[in-house]
């Protein structure tokens, strides 16, 4: 008689008993199933939030010089003006969309009779791409054409919109930054974005940089971005820009403070581990569940053998090795985990799916991504399952196993 | 079969308790002998020795030539398997599994595929007369019916010795009569027979009678053998 069929000859037997045991072990599945599949789709929206503010973006700030350099002093202001970022652009192609911005700086913004007080942003059209800043339908980003014009064109963060004009549409409305018209050219599409370095973009308001420079005069930009073309060199594509920027403006290359280095790479590796450090915790309080429903199975495995103790002796009578009744009561234990195991699953791609179900346009739910049964988890848990069922069934089996024949045959 | 000055002792809360106390007997190949005596005369620990379902606290046992004392679970697992057949007063069925289940336990530990398992049992449930009961579990059958299945799964893997305690004890008259007569049947086939008794009439039957009383050998041990042949 096989282990399974045996079972569920006990099943029918047992019914209440080895249902209650049944479920623990289901709802264990799904505790360590869902929450792992949880902590995989929260990881992988932290890394795409990441992302929101620019795939292995790389910004280069100036500052103050800590050491004399070719006469000067120490202590002089470096700041990189407008054209550096085309010259970056132009002469350093492995540093991809190179381009700088100015700002922000905090303005009145007005439209219609409403006005608010905003972040402008002034930014080159290599801004979009890199920054993953794409327009909404029917709209554009900053172009070349507005850069050589001066144009006073304005693309707005999608939250800058919402405020600003509900649910009409903003393109080609003119609003007014400090009392000046600005034609708006697109809305960004809405993005995950985990970090940033003063606002996030959805916040902000982009005019063309030309634009920025000549309606504000400021003399340098805050920042220089770009793009490692390849991630594998991108150490030395700093290196390069480092020097060429040290040449350029009369200052000692290896002054740590003037080289302001923001890298997305970093962050991204942090948020990485977060998101690492995270499943790892989901997994244990899943496995955790699992253990404790890997008790219930043991205790009724326990009374599984107490119960059958005449029927082991009649097997040892009949020439039943100790081992083959080890490995019966094993593989009933394994049977029963493995059952729940089954159901579990099945269970939890049904729960997984009415979490996809949540719409996750609103913030916080953005973090849950879009959690789904993979076959990684499917190993996982089945292999989970499968530990701890061999060490729920061991013990109970070792008992039956060491029953005396004589002994059993008497029990009745 | 040779007992050599074998004793038991088992432990019963703070006491021992001797159920054997020095017994040497000797058992042919193809006897047919009862063994017969009160209840707690230790006639169910000969038997449990001689089946190697337990071993001597002292002395020796000799199957075949080989010592059995000494032997680890699994030997005498294989030792019982392949050369003992019991037959319990109580049957002793699994009560879940049918008649030819039942009859194919024996099989399953000598490791034959289901498909010979299958048909041996089929086979020797009819020799002993229950053809059309092999899908019947244990509750569904007669006493005598329950007790040929247990002869059965004592016959199938076709052991030289078979071990019968009370095999009668739980069965009315005729059933009963005709289970002894089943295993005279088994005896004049070449089995070595050994019965566990309390009933006279029923130690009559074999060929020689042992009667043992608190743990030994007693007086009055009688050889049938004439008689019967």
């Amino acid at each position: 008689m096989s282990a399974a069929s045996h079972l569920i000859r006990q099943l029918k037997d047992d019914r209440i008993r080895v249902t209650l045991t049944l479920l623990g072990v289901v709802w264990a599945t799904v505790s360590i199933t869902v929450l792992t599949a949880l902590g995989q789709s929260v990881h992988r929206a932290l890394l795409k939030g990441e992302k929101g503010l620019g795939d292995g973006l790389v910004r280069v700030a100036g500052g103050v010089t800590s050491r004399p350099y070719g006469g000067f002093p120490r202590d002089r202001w470096i700041g990189f003006p407008l054209r550096d970022g085309r010259l970056i652009r132009d002469g350093i192609p492995e540093a991809e969309l190179a381009c700088a911005e100015f700002g922000p700086t905090i303005r009145e913004i007005a439209w219609d009779k409403r006005t608010m007080t905003e972040n402008i942003v002034g930014v080159e059209p290599a801004f979009g791409d890199l920054r993953s800043c794409f327009p909404q339908d029917g709209g554009r980003f900053i172009n070349d054409l507005d850069m050589r014009q001066n144009r006073r064109v304005a693309f707005l963060g999608n939250a800058i919109k919402e405020k600003l004009f509900g649910r009409m549409p903003a393109v080609g409305q003119t609003i007014r930054i400090m009392n000046t018209p600005f034609t708006v050219v697109g809305v960004m599409r809405p993005k995950l974005q985990l970090s940033s370095y003063y606002t996030v973009d959805k916040d902000l308001v982009f005019i063309p940089a030309s634009t920025f420079e000549k309606l504000f005069g400021w003399q340098h930009v805050s920042g220089i971005l770009y793009r490692p073309k390849d991630p594998a060199s991108a150490q030395r594509t700093k290196a390069t820009i480092k020097t060429f920027l040290a040449a350029h403006h009369g200052y000692d290359p290896n002054d740590p403070r003037v080289w302001n280095i923001f890298d997305t790479r970093q962050i991204a590796e942090m948020i990485d581990d977060i998101g690492i450090g995270m499943r790892v915790f989901m997994f244990v309080i899943g496995a955790l569940t699992l253990i404790v429903a890997g008790v219930g199975v043991a205790n009724i495995m326990f009374v599984l053998v107490q119960d059958s103790t005449p029927q082991i002796g009649i097997k040892m009578a009949v020439g039943a090795k100790p081992l083959h009744i080890l490995r019966q009561y094993l593989l009933e234990g394994l049977a029963l985990v493995l059952a729940g195991g089954a159901l579990g699953l099945l269970f939890s791609s049904f729960v997984l799916f009415l979490l996809r179900q949540i719409p996750i346009e609103e913030e916080g739910l953005a973090y849950l991504g879009r959690p789904e049964l993979s076959l990684a988890t499917v190993l996982i848990v089945s292999s989970v399952l499968t530990l701890i069922a061999l060490a729920a069934g061991f013990f109970p089996a070792r008992r039956a196993a060491s029953v005396d024949p004589v002994e059993a045959l008497r029990y009745e | 079969m040779i007992l050599s000055d074998v004793t038991k002792v088992y432990p019963m809360g703070d006491t021992q308790v001797e159920a054997l106390r020095g017994v040497n007997l000797q058992i042919k190949s193809r006897e047919f002998i009862a063994v017969l005596g009160p209840s707690g005369s230790g006639k169910s620990t000969i038997m449990h020795i001689l089946g190697c379902l337990d071993t001597p606290t002292s002395g020796t046992y000799h199957l075949d030539g080989a010592a059995i004392q000494g032997l680890n679970p699994n030997e005498l697992a294989e030792i019982r398997n392949r050369k003992i057949g019991f037959v319990f007063q109580s049957f002793h069925l699994l009560p879940r599994a049918t008649a030819c289940e039942n009859v194919e336990l024996p099989m399953v530990f000598a490791g034959i595929n289901a498909t010979d398992r299958k048909a041996c049992a089929e086979r020797v449930l009819d020799q002993v007369g229950l053809k059309e009961r092999t899908r019947h579990l244990p509750n569904e059958l007669s006493g005598g019916e329950r007790q040929r299945v247990a002869i059965a799964r004592a016959l199938v893997n076709r052991p030289s010795i078979l071990l019968a305690d009370e095999p009668t004890g739980n069965l009315d008259s005729r059933s009963g009569a005709e289970i002894l007569a089943l295993f005279e049947e088994l005896h004049t086939e070449g089995r070595t027979v050994i019965l566990v008794t309390h009933d006279e009439m029923i130690a009559s039957r074999a060929q020689r009678v042992i009667r043992i009383l608190d743990g030994r050998i007693g007086q009055g041990s009688s050889d049938n053998h004439g008689r019967k042949e």
